[in-house]
């Protein structure tokens, strides 16, 4: 399982990226897995998810939205806090079967996805996801709010702090 | 017409075809008006050409209904044609063909033969061909036997070709009834499919639904009887069988190997769950005969239903369609029961635009059948209970609620049937993602209207007329989404169409060809768009762009094998044929919409900008730069790049390049503190871009292209802008300041201006002169690391014209540039420079406003902004700013002649008096005056002959030096001006002058007493030294009464000094106690005076090195009352009185008060007094400058020499002061011998 999580400003403006893998004991060392070209592409997934964000966020009284999107075998998972900055999580289960339509290269063979996967990965609409991403969000929320109280910090810029950094990474290896 | 339309099954696809010679635009024209005009024909209008003739699809049977003609220009493939009963509508039913008439009867009869049969044997699928032969003229007799004419076939509005098209309907309409029966005399009809390729495809039900594991309803699969039921196609290349029936003309076009991937086992579903299901309840080979025949009865009789849909005959449509549609899914027919759905859905929808009332069949319940059909249906709230209540509803638009209330869940319904497989066959991807399109566009259609089916969206729907541009609907999404969702019935079914609608995005190995994937994404796109979701809008056509790229590289690669060539030379645009800027443009606008979601700035290009072309001047635009993510916009701009590149079209490489560069500047007014605002790309990035834009430039030239121009990136390329003189004799002067200067008038009274460093408000303007050349510097920023060739710089003013003369320049890479151009204003008057004209290569010439302040927008504040908003400008603007010009009449230029001087450096002698000539030439063509001729020093005097000064003459001034230390380098000015007209400006001539000054005579070590002999003059005395290095003689004079009186002559040997002792008379009257020591002394000199000769030469030696020494001030002022003592007249003896007369003068301008005067006599060595008689006396006051002679009588007591002095002192009464001062004045000395 890998994880692509960024924070979105209110101008598409990604202020905080994060690639990682899953920590669960046994199916993941915490590393992501994503190829080549899923680092831009995960950016685009994400951009194109925002649409149900807005959609989504009308339709619940929570600021966790669950998953609003599916692109490929990729799953977004948001949170929007009071400020319109949305938390995107995006997981893929096996990022080798992930087909980037502009790459014609052939994926590597399945062999590595034997070790991938896991509890999580298993179905990412399941309650047990669900759960597992509402708790890292509400981490990251935490976090979020605590750097922004920096008066340092100005309003939709890039956050560089290392401390969120390492907060955010504690929290994946805690729920993810 | 779309073909993603969701009405498209109720469309006859009609094939519009020339014969024989026909022009090009009569057939178009045709083509149009056929496309306009005649695309809805009403059957109540064919009753009357009916007549009484019955038939099965006859209009007169159902008179609200309507034929749907959709006009096309060309076939449909081959491919297409196996899906052909399934979808109806994919088959040309109807051919016309567009003929010329002739001008004889005979020859048309003979024209129309031929095309009717060239028309059979071209196309013996079709239903029916009809030719149809134009007329230019009007009066030609009535259609005749099978041919039908039209009249005047270019005029609009006239009815001709639509009472053609009715004649043609109805022949259609009958042999559609021969083709209809024919149909439903047929047992079965095959399901056009593939080999089922991916059976875990059915867990991505329960992945959207999150309920695991239902094993029942349309995913169990059918087993087909036979084989001829499951045909199948060959592209998928997981399955080895070779094609079984009619289709092996199929992979005509299919996906180049290039793209499509071999490996089928990595689906993109890839889960592992429930691969076991078609195990579940399969009914094998053993289908029952009956059921079999069961199950063509229900496909024909949706077949044939939809023939009378298509037919109009909407009424009986539905029936037949309900009837069957729930045969086949009471037989577990899921694909049928989903084509009858659909079909149902189009007819009802049809009902709905033309207010035909019409029931609901409970078929379209899904709730009904809830137990054997969509798992996700449960996610629904179905609104039919209230929507149905709802009072004073006619019976119609209660139907057309509830058809649009139960719309979302039937469409789900359908596409989940479509999903399911038959046996080992499933629906052919290509259908299957075109029917999703189809579905969900429906869905979209009805959510962008509050979810409602009012007229607008039916008229939508049917004809496909679009409400409304893409950009518009984008624009208004802010503001509009709210309430879009929430009058939604099933609040958040927009998000149930993206769910749908993500799984028809195409996959590699679906094995659909290129051509219909990219046909399929534009669909998916047009979908998003309607949904208002740019961003999902955007990214399907990233892919779009991605895979057009590829797709034309390949087929240039393929085409360039084909002539020989090396395929890597064919991607160069120069083999490649140009695509032209009209046809590109929807290109164009496809590339600017990604951007505009990317938040990517693109430079306009020159297509697109005519409108805008006569606006004056382009402000800086405000660009919106921190919205989106940097990393997202290089990446698209990289790939709309690869697209231009691959087009390939020089104007669109030109204009991403530009854009590519526009977001790599930091499209601010830099200096210093500025920060960068822009996007890092490296340098070597930055060079290969501008290098990949020159060789695009070369090529498009080569090609002879037109417009191949982009706008320039940095809107804040002018940042200076200055005049200069070319040379300092053309400076001019402004006289008033000069007057100003002079008497110190000019300066800030303030001595802390708080507004001094600010611009002041009338900013002083730049004075110019007509015709006469200047340097004007430019300043321009390049921010990039590449350097930038500028072909010419123009300079707009509003007002008096400027010649610029073109240069072409290079901008170095990073850096504020200064760039002198040349100048001439060709005609006089006031002007304002406040933009340049700059033609960078490869870029429009356009206006960059001056922009002198340093200035980069500011940080948005403002976090609620969405992105969609974004753009709107706020906060502050550059400061620009202008540079006013005042264009002069032409002045003259004056030039030095020669001088009359024999060597470069003039020798003088200190005190030395030369006179010279200067002769300056008037080299201009206006006539000039010399208003003055000023020297630096006051050593040198100019004395000017003549003032005017004529063209091409010369005019003689006369100069006189006196030789000084220290006058090593001496200027004389000449300001003159034109000799007619205002003299606001003058302009100057500098001579410099250079002279050496040798040293003469000396003066120093002054001294002066007051005169021991004269009265009221004093004792002088100085020394001179010769510092020449020959002898000198000097002759020293004083000032007597305003003349001369030569004192010495002498000889001074060289490096000799001599002490001279002079007696200066007071030449003061008055009493002044205010003068101050310089000014003493500076009085005092005018009264000495040491002139020298050596041979000829002859000189007043400077006394103003003297100082004036402190004792010497009180002397030079003299007393307040001077007193002066007049001996006795005759000799005087002992014992006989002896008057004295004491004479005293005001020098004061005010009375003085009583004055004491006082004798004192003395005789050297006698102690006791040596006089009689009275030696005091008080003196009654003086006027101002009054004189009064006092006389004393006094007896000499003792013989030899009697000094007396006599002292004057204001009185005191009371008590006698013996000490001397005090103020007293003292006269001299006078000395009496008393014998």
């Amino acid at each position: 399982m890998s994880y692509y999580f960024t924070i979105i400003g209110t101008k598409d403006n990604p202020l905080f990226e994060s690639t990682f893998g899953t920590s669960k004991p046994g199916t993941g060392d915490g590393t992501a897995r994503f190829r080549d070209e899923a680092a831009q592409m995960n950016q685009f997934i994400v951009h194109a998810a925002l649409d149900l964000v807005e959609e989504v966020q009308w339709t619940t009284k929570d600021l966790y939205l669950k998953k609003v999107d599916t692109f490929q075998n990729n799953h977004i998972h948001a949170y929007i806090t009071g400020g319109n900055v949305k938390f995107m999580l995006l997981m893929n289960a096996d990022p080798s079967l992930t087909a980037y339509s502009n790459y014609a290269s052939p994926p590597p063979s399945r062999a590595s996805m034997a070790k991938q996967g896991g509890l999580l990965a298993a179905n990412p609409t399941s309650p047990q996801t669900e759960e597992a991403v509402r708790g890292f969000m509400g981490e990251i929320y935490e976090a979020w709010v605590k750097c922004i109280m920096n008066p340092f910090y100005d309003v939709n810029s890039e956050v560089t702090s290392p401390v969120f950094r390492g907060r955010v990474s504690a929290a994946a290896k805690r729920y993810l | 017409m779309d073909r993603f339309s969701p009405a498209a099954a109720a469309h006859i696809r009609v094939l519009v075809l020339p014969i024989g010679q026909v022009e090009r635009n009569v057939y178009v024209k045709v083509l149009r008006r056929l496309q306009t005009e005649a695309s809805v024909i009403y059957h109540s209008t064919l009753s009357a050409l009916v007549g009484s003739d019955d038939f099965a699809l006859s209009p007169t049977r159902f008179e609200q209904g309507c034929l749907l003609f959709d006009y096309t220009s060309s076939a449909p493939g081959e491919r297409v044609l196996q899906y052909s009963p399934y979808e109806l509508s994919r088959e040309t039913l109807l051919v016309i063909g567009i003929a010329s008439a002739g001008s004889s009867r005979d020859s048309n009869e003979k024209t129309f033969t031929a095309a009717t049969e060239h028309l059979r044997e071209k196309h013996s699928r079709a239903v029916h061909r009809q030719v149809l032969l134009l007329h230019d003229g009007g009066d030609v007799e009535d259609s005749s036997g099978s041919d039908i004419v039209v009249t005047q076939p270019r005029e609009e509005g006239t009815l001709s070709l639509q009472n053609a098209m009715n004649l043609v309907a109805v022949r259609f309409l009958r042999e559609l009834t021969t083709y209809a029966q024919a149909m439903q005399a047929s047992p079965s009809i095959p399901t056009p499919g593939q080999a089922s390729r991916t059976l875990q495809r059915m867990s991505w039900l329960r992945d959207a639904d999150g309920r695991p594991g239902s094993g029942s309803g349309f995913g169990t699969p059918l087993g087909s009887p036979t084989g001829e039921d499951a045909p199948s196609r060959s592209t998928s290349r997981s399955r080895a069988s070779p094609a079984t029936s009619f289709d092996q003309i199929a992979g005509a076009n299919a996906a180049p190997s290039g793209l499509s991937r071999s490996d089928s086992s990595s689906k993109k579903h890839g889960r592992t769950a429930s691969q076991d299901r078609i195990a579940l309840n399969g009914f094998g080979p053993g289908l029952s005969q009956e059921k079999i025949k069961k199950r063509g009865r229900a496909r024909v009789g949706i077949v044939s239903g939809t023939i009378y849909m298509l037919a109009g005959l909407w009424s009986e449509a539905l029936q037949q369609l309900v009837e069957h549609t729930t045969q086949a899914r009471s037989i577990n027919d899921p694909l049928w029961h989903a084509k009858g759905l659909e079909n149902i859905i189009v007819c009802l929808t049809l009902h709905a635009w033309q207010s035909v009332e019409f029931q609901l069949p409970p078929i379209c319940y899904p709730a009904v059948d809830r137990n054997t059909s969509v798992p996700g249906a449960h996610r629904f709230s179905l609104s039919l209970p209230t929507s149905s209540s709802r009072a004073g509803d006619t019976a119609e638009s209660g139907s057309v609620r509830r058809l649009a209330g139960v719309l979302p869940d039937l469409v789900k319904q359908v596409v989940m049937l479509y999903r399911s497989n038959e046996g080992s066959t499933e629906l052919d991807t290509l259908l299957l993602h075109e029917a999703t399109i189809r579905l969900t566009k429906l869905l979209a259609l009805m959510s962008s209207h509050g979810g409602q089916l009012d007229q607008p969206v039916l008229a939508q729907i049917v004809s496909d007329s679009p409400p409304s541009r893409p950009g518009e609907t984008s624009r208004s999404r802010p503001s509009g989404k709210v309430t879009t969702s929430s009058h939604m019935p099933g609040s958040g079914s927009n998000i149930a169409v993206v769910e749908l609608l993500g799984a028809a995005l195409p996959n590699n190995d679906d094995g659909i060809s290129t051509s219909d994937h990219l046909v399929i994404l534009a669909g998916i796109a047009s979908v998003y768009s309607t949904l208002g979701m740019q961003r999902k809008k955007a990214i399907t056509m990233k892919e779009l762009v991605v895979r057009l790229t590829a797709a034309l590289n390949h087929a240039r690669k393929l085409g360039a094998a084909e002539m020989g060539i090396h395929p890597a030379a064919s991607l160069s645009a120069e083999t490649g044929i140009v695509a032209s800027p009209q046809e590109s443009r929807s290109i164009l606008n496809m590339v600017a919409e990604i951007a505009r979601v990317y938040g990517i700035d693109l430079v306009d290009s020159v297509l697109l900008q005519q409108s805008t072309e006569d606006e004056p001047t382009n402000l800086p635009a405000l660009s919106s730069s921190n919205s989106g993510s940097n990393a997202i916009k290089i990446a698209t701009l990289k790939e709309l790049l690869a697209l231009c590149e691959a087009a390939p079209d020089p104007h669109g490489i030109l204009r991403v390049l530009a854009s590519c560069l526009r977001l790599a500047s930091p499209k601010s007014a830099v200096d210093l503190s500025t920060r960068s605002e822009g996007i890092e790309l490296s340098p070597e990035e930055q060079s290969r871009l501008a290098n990949t834009m020159s060789r695009t430039m070369g090529v498009a030239r080569h090609l002879g292209l037109q417009d191949t121009q982009v706008d320039y990136w940095d809107s804040y390329m002018l940042r200076g802008l200055t005049f200069a003189p070319i040379s300092m004799q053309r400076t001019l002067i402004d006289r008033q300041k000069m007057v100003r200067a002079a008497t110190g008038t000019g300066a800030n009274p303030l001595l802390y201006d708080p507004n001094s460093s600010r611009q002041a408000t009338a900013q002083e303007s730049i004075v110019l002169v007509q015709d006469e050349i200047v340097a004007c510097l430019v300043t321009l920023q390049n921010t990039l690391d590449v350097a930038i060739e500028i072909e010419w710089i123009q300079l707009i003013t509003d007002g008096a014209a400027l010649n610029v003369e073109p240069r072409a320049v290079q901008l170095p890479a990073a850096c504020l540039q200064q760039i002198a151009l040349q100048v001439r204003p060709t005609a006089t008057g006031k002007a304002v420079a406040k933009a340049c004209k700059i033609k960078v290569i490869g870029c429009r010439a356009q206006d960059f406003l001056l922009t002198q302040v340093p200035w980069a927008p500011p940080k948005s504040l403002l976090t609620k902004a969405s992105q969609t908003a974004a753009g709107v400008t706020e906060g502050s603007m550059p400061t620009t700013s202008t540079a006013p010009l005042d264009v002069i009449a032409s002045m003259p230029t004056i030039e030095l002649e020669s001088t009359s001087l024999q060597e470069n450096t003039l020798g003088i002698l200190e005190g030395e008096s030369q006179s010279f000539e200067i002769t300056v030439r008037n080299t201009s063509n206006v006539d000039a005056t010399i208003s003055e001729a000023v020297c630096t020093s006051t050593c040198l005097k100019v004395t000017h002959t003549d003032e005017m000064v004529a063209v091409g003459s010369t005019t003689l001034l006369r100069a006189e030096l006196v030789g000084e230390t220290d006058i090593s380098t001496l200027r004389i000015d000449i300001i003159y001006s034109r000799a007619s007209g205002s003299d606001t400006y003058a302009r100057l001539l500098s001579i410099p002058i250079h002279a050496t000054a040798s040293a003469t005579l000396q003066a120093q070590d002054l001294e002066i007493k007051p005169s021991s002999t004269t009265d009221e003059a004093f004792s002088v005395s100085f020394t001179l030294t010769n510092n020449h290095r020959s002898d000198m003689t000097y002759t020293c004079s004083t000032l007597h009464d305003s003349t001369w009186t030569d004192d010495s002559f002498a000889v001074l040997p060289t490096a000799q000094t001599r002490r001279v002792h002079l007696i200066v008379p007071q030449w003061a009257s008055t009493y002044s106690t205010d003068a101050t020591p310089a000014e003493l002394l500076s009085q005092f000199l005018t009264h000495i005076r040491v002139q020298w000769t050596l041979g000829s030469r002859s000189g007043i030696t400077s006394l103003i090195s003297l100082s004036l020494p402190p004792s010497a001030i009180q002397h030079l002022r003299g007393d307040s009352v001077a007193i002066s003592l007049r001996p006795p007249t005759g000799i005087s003896s002992q014992g006989d009185f002896q008057t004295m007369v004491v004479k005293l003068r005001n020098r004061t301008i005010a009375p003085t008060g009583a004055l004491y005067i006082q004798l004192h006599p003395h005789m050297s060595g006698v102690d006791s007094p040596v006089v009689v008689g009275s030696l005091a006396r008080l003196v009654p006051a003086l006027k101002p400058g009054e004189e009064r002679e006092v006389e004393f009588s006094i007896c000499p007591l003792l013989g030899g020499a009697l000094e007396v002095r006599a002292s004057v002192r204001p009185a005191r009464p009371g008590r006698v002061v013996k000490e001397v001062g005090d103020g007293a004045s003292w006269s001299r000395v006078v000395e009496v011998q008393v014998p």
